[in-house]
């Protein structure tokens, strides 16, 4: 019980410091994105592989979102949303993963929209460092609690 | 019989197609400025309606769409190396009206920002962006407002600065015409023709002698050093060049999707 609480209050911290060092890195990184010749292949192949990276944790994102709604809308699983420190992980895995699809989805639209007007993409931006960054570490905290709210939420009978 | 049907109406289709693309290539630099010439008399002539210049650009960015989309086919018809020559003596030519009748130099001229206004393909004005034109109008004219379309306008500092490219001519536009926007900068050769969209991004092209200078957008630090480019959202931006043991560069300039604002600036000693 008492190590519930324990992983309980960490991940709620933890997050909470994820959210306010987002908030503060979108109010302070200098916004745009310098223009880039895609000319060379190598260019548009580290290209292809940065979407290709975003879409996979999009995707990864999806299938937790699912799974841990499973957990709540299937009578007989293993794992019970039961008791404020689960309800408090479900909850917050939920905003984690949802948010890091925003992230996504925005960033993606925003850099694809670049591309297209104006023929340019940066990955050192710090806009785009900004987008990638935010979408890995929403999923990765997401992650962790995913797997809390699996251990601690487990049936001990 | 419905696939003898659908198979005529298909090779309908690609002709028709193929035909409208056949009229759209026919178009030259030479034509449209014929064009422009015959037009801006016709309006003059007409003298229909007084338009506030500003809305018109406004108008330009929330219809221009279909009038932009047949300015680009016609600009990609002709082959690029053709139409910066062209485009470039073109408004070279007219730079040097501007100066007989400003009093400005051709080389102050040349450092502006220049955004060249048409109706569909038809030019019909020049409009020059920037601080310095502004104060410079105001010094060679001693007046702080300017006459555009009969319409008496006080010129704001850094803000727009609207004049018809033939001098002659009071170019006058009728109901429901709608622009498209050219940018760049005579000097360089370098001529933009922004595609039809609000969700573009407005460019900033900078270089600086010396280069390897820290810029910084509305006082945020750029991640890279001069020269540069950099994509910012529309709106209004303030660049700042710093190097070491020079004087601090800055200006300020609202603008809009689409645009590009190209700056050449020379850092003096302290």
């Amino acid at each position: 019980m008492g190590n519930k609480r324990f992983f309980t209050v960490v991940y709620l911290i933890s997050s909470i410091i994820l959210i306010v060092w987002i908030f503060y890195s979108f109010f302070t990184f200098a916004p745009g994105m310098a223009i880039e010749d895609l000319s060379s292949n190598t260019k548009r192949l580290a290209t292809n592989f940065f979407f290709n990276k975003m879409t996979a944790f999009a995707q990864l994102s999806i299938a937790l979102l699912g799974g841990l709604w499973a957990f709540l809308s299937l009578a007989d699983t293993q794992i019970k949303i039961e008791g404020w420190e689960i309800v408090t992980c479900f909850g917050l895995t939920n905003l984690m993963l949802g948010s890091s699809l925003i992230s996504y989805a925005w960033g993606y639209d925003f850099i694809v929209e670049r591309l297209f007007y104006h023929s340019s993409f940066d990955i050192e931006a710090p806009l785009v460092s900004f987008v990638k960054n935010t979408q890995q570490y929403l999923f990765l905290d997401g992650c962790l609690g995913f797997c809390i709210t699996i251990i601690f939420g487990r049936k001990m009978t | 019989m419905r696939i003898y049907i659908i198979s005529l109406v298909f090779i309908l289709s690609l002709l028709f197609n193929n035909n409208l693309t056949a009229q759209n290539s026919n178009y030259n630099i030479t034509d449209i400025e014929d064009q422009v010439t015959k037009d801006i008399t016709l309006a003059s002539r007409k003298s229909k309606l007084q338009v506030d210049p500003n809305l018109l650009v406004g108008a330009f960015l929330e219809k221009g769409r279909i009038q932009k989309i047949q300015l680009k086919m016609v600009y990609d018809s002709v082959p690029r190396k053709q139409r910066i020559e062209v485009l470039a003596n073109y408004l070279k030519e007219k730079s040097q009206i501007k100066e007989l009748k400003f009093g400005f130099s051709i080389d102050e001229l040349n450092d502006f920002h220049w955004a060249y206004l048409a109706s569909d393909i038809k030019f019909t004005a020049v409009q020059l962006k920037s601080v310095k034109a502004s104060k410079l109008v105001k010094i060679e004219t001693h007046n702080s407002t300017y006459d555009f379309l009969g319409i008496e306008k006080p010129i704001q500092p850094g803000g727009p600065f609207l004049m018809p490219i033939m001098p002659n001519i009071n170019a006058t536009f009728e109901s429901g015409v709608q622009l498209s926007m050219w940018t760049g900068n005579p000097s360089l050769n370098d001529l933009f023709v922004p595609y039809a969209s609000t969700k573009r991004g407005c460019e900033i092209h900078i270089k600086s002698i010396p280069d390897n200078a820290t810029v910084f957008f509305n006082k945020k630090k750029w991640y890279r050093t001069t020269n540069t480019s950099a994509v910012h959202k529309p709106g209004t931006w303030k660049v700042t060049i710093t190097l070491d043991g020079y004087k601090e560069w800055s200006q300020n300039r609202n603008l809009t999707p689409g645009e590009t604002w190209s700056i050449n600036a020379s850092l003096i000693k302290k």
